[in-house]
């Protein structure tokens, strides 16, 4: 970066892009969605020895504050729809991981009566972490990889052309 | 007190009941109920008998009936006892022991969840577990599951032919067993 005196103070010369995205990707708050043993991993990534809070990440209990959905565990019918309506509370810009085989495709529970068979299904997933449970280094893993994805996103454009539809 | 003991006692008590006492090869003898009798019986085993604790109540699908299982308990005397009733296929109904023992409430809607067995005289007799509008009981031998609920699909599609693979589907029985202990 190169910085230019514009006379009074100091401006730095970027693009939106990365202004938006460099803040998101570094307070990735994520909701706490923890349906099974995947939750006790969860916790555990939280905890001293991977620190998700040297990310900038902090768990919420509220879906208003989160940006993250963290799906970590299996999801039946009954809880599906709670699962749908969390992710219509959340603000844009706003992201999903499912953690674990049982929120990717259902895992154990493929002949089962009543876990859903991915949540895919009932929301739009950005990543899939497999594991049964994942170890807290794959689950940091999987983190980085969503702060990777921000990093590539547009969210500039995208406002543009969602005010440009709603225009219309 | 042994099984053959408390069997013994309760046809003291009850000489009217047409209770057996069913021999087990592996395990401890349990009690064959008539459901009519059902409330008798477990009266009279809380009251004279001492069993006060009900551990588990439970629901069968034996393909040929329906059966309710009463694992008994008596906290004082040390001692437990299974007490079980056959119910026909058709109209699976029994009396409720939510009036004896409180805990029956959630075990009987369970099992009325799961299987549709009714239990009369409930009170509250509606879903547990699965979702208020759901159709069917799913833990039947019979159960067909239905092919989405509120937009969900039910299977992933790409996935048929590995799973019927790794998983084999159950057979239908076209003899059912008779219920064996």
């Amino acid at each position: 970066m190169v910085e230019y005196d514009w006379g009074e103070g100091l401006a730095i010369p970027t693009k939106v892009d990365w202004l938006l995205n460099w803040p998101r990707k570094n307070s990735l708050w994520y909701l706490l969605f923890a349906t099974a043993c995947c939750g006790i991993e969860l916790m555990q990534t939280g905890g001293p020895r991977t620190d998700l809070d040297r990310f900038g990440m902090v768990f919420r209990a509220s879906p208003r504050q989160a940006d993250l959905l963290l799906v970590a565990g299996a999801v039946t019918y009954k809880m599906a729809e709670a699962v749908r309506k969390l992710y219509d509370q959340m603000p844009e810009p706003k992201y999903v991981l499912a953690m674990g085989s049982c929120a990717n495709c259902g895992g154990l529970f493929q002949r089962s009566y009543s876990v859903v068979k991915g949540i895919d299904k009932v929301v739009p997933v950005d990543v899939y972490l497999p594991g049964c449970p994942p170890r807290p280094e794959a689950l940091n893993e999987a983190l980085i990889t969503i702060q990777k994805r921000i990093e590539k996103d547009h969210w500039a454009q995208r406002m543009k052309t969602d005010s440009e539809v709603l225009a219309q | 007190m042994t099984p053959d003991e408390i069997f013994a006692a309760l046809q003291q008590q009850l000489p009217d009941v047409g209770c057996e006492l069913q021999k087990s090869q592996v395990g401890d003898a349990w009690i064959l109920v008539p459901p009519k009798d059902i409330l008798r019986v477990l009266t009279s085993l809380r009251d004279e008998l001492g069993m006060n604790y009900l551990a588990c109540l439970s629901g069968v699908d034996y393909e040929s009936s329906f059966g309710v299982v009463y694992q008994l308990r008596s906290l004082a005397k040390k001692t437990e006892i299974t007490v079980k009733s056959l119910l026909s296929k058709e109209n699976p109904v029994i009396e409720s022991v939510s009036g004896l023992y409180a805990v029956a409430d959630w075990f009987e809607r369970e099992a009325f969840d799961l299987l549709g067995i009714q239990f009369e005289n409930h009170g509250d007799l509606r879903r547990i577990m699965m979702p208020d509008d759901w159709i069917g009981h799913p833990l039947r031998k019979d159960y067909q599951p239905p092919d989405e609920y509120h937009g969900i699909p039910f299977e992933r599609p790409d996935s048929h032919a590995l799973l019927d693979e790794l998983f084999p589907r159950r057979e239908v029985v076209e003899n059912p067993p008779e219920p064996t202990a």
